[in-house]
């Protein structure tokens, strides 16, 4: 049950993204709504390693020791780290858009996909 | 602007979200064995190794029969936290890929953003400038706090760098003062040099890159779990440094 609320609302932030890059010509807003698709596909990806009333997966002093037979009262590990990497990676990705969208607005003074150039720099 | 194919674009935008969410739906509620992405038991799973910390033993017997236990020792990992024996350890060519990535982004900013227009700027008020020192005090101790814990409670080199970063922003924000200085470029650059060192001090003692070359200790001490204090420390830096010499970038100024 709790897999499904999570991939519910892991969709819902995926079908907003989606349908903010498809639509949107500013290119701001293109950006603000790819980041909010990586948000739900990070979502999805940890609800993916959701067991059911399972423990973050930290041993402390008052956990049980891990054997074959109590690994099951964690949530999956495996799904957390590779969510690390995706968030650090789409940090690099917005940044780097960010410049590119800088250097646009620059030569075209327009955040709308398919502005013209400005004279001055198109005569360059 | 032309709103040419609106209607169109639209459209395929409903057919393939409704195709999508079809699709993750059934993934996640059908019932039968092997198309439910929930249905895979844990012992089936990677993870499990992870968990029990048996990776190099390919044979379930030689799991240890009392289990991993907080306070022990001579498990081949000896990190508490097991998401961060994953990233630094069991997949730590994933996490030097990842910070080759963001190297890449950061070295990219730098370029793009070199002939940067002059802006005119506003003097910060007094009462920022007052507690902006303080915060920035704090910013930087749980960062540190944050990077060298990364072994025993959630945090680690990225989110604690991040954190050290946001205190060199406010530091940018509030006193215009050399928010493109060449200091944070040589830190990265030391740092990364110093995390292909570790991993080449592995390659030469142990066989193969990033490998283990010192002791596991006890699981749960703050000297424990072989390297991954050094290598998140590393991290920790480069990050901070990367993050600052970005948010630098876009904030502007003077040299």
């Amino acid at each position: 049950m709790e897999t499904v609320l999570f991939g519910i609302s892991a969709f819902s932030l995926v079908l907003v993204g989606i349908y903010g890059v498809l639509t949107r010509r500013n290119i701001i807003k293109i950006l603000l709504a790819l980041n909010i698709l990586e948000t739900g596909i990070n979502l999805l990806i940890v609800s993916l390693g959701n067991t059911p009333g399972g423990k973050a997966p930290i041993l402390t002093g008052s956990t049980a020791p891990v054997t074959p037979d109590t690994a099951l009262f964690f949530a999956d590990p495996l799904p957390q780290a590779l969510v690390l990497t995706s968030i650090v990676i789409g940090l690099g990705t917005t940044a780097l858009a960010l410049t590119l969208t800088l250097r646009y607005f620059r030569s075209r003074k327009s955040l709308e996909l398919g502005a013209e150039m400005t004279r001055e720099e198109a005569a360059e | 602007m032309k709103k040419r194919n609106e209607g169109f674009i639209s459209l395929s935008a409903v057919i393939l979200l409704a195709a999508l969410g079809f699709l993750v739906f059934s993934a996640l509620t059908d019932g039968r064995p092997g198309l439910n992405i929930g249905s895979a038991p844990l012992e089936k799973r990677v993870s499990f190794r992870y968990l029990t910390k048996s990776v190099n033993s390919p044979d379930q017997a030689e799991i240890p029969a009392a289990g991993v236990e907080f306070g022990t020792s001579g498990y081949e990992n000896g990190s508490a936290n097991i998401v961060t024996s994953i990233v630094v350890d069991y997949r730590v060519l994933d996490t030097l890929g990842e910070i080759l990535v963001l190297f890449a982004a950061a070295g990219g900013v730098a370029l793009l953003m070199q002939e940067r227009n002059k802006k005119i700027e506003q003097e910060a008020s007094v009462i920022v400038k007052t507690a902006v020192p303080v915060i920035m005090l704090f910013a930087l101790v749980v960062g540190a706090y944050i990077v060298i814990n990364g072994h025993l409670s959630p945090g680690g080199g990225f989110s604690g760098g991040a954190v050290i970063a946001s205190a060199f922003i406010l530091q940018f924000l509030a006193f215009r003062k050399n928010p493109r200085s060449t200091g944070f470029k040589i830190t990265e650059t030391l740092a990364g040099l110093a995390i292909l060192a570790y991993g080449l001090i592995g390659l030469f003692t142990q066989g193969s890159l990033f490998a283990n070359f010192l002791p596991t200790g006890t699981v749960g001490e703050f000297l424990s779990a072989s390297g991954i204090v050094i290598l998140y420390t590393l991290i920790g830096v480069k990050v901070a440094a990367e993050l600052s010499a970005v948010s630098g970038n876009f904030i502007g100024g003077e040299e």
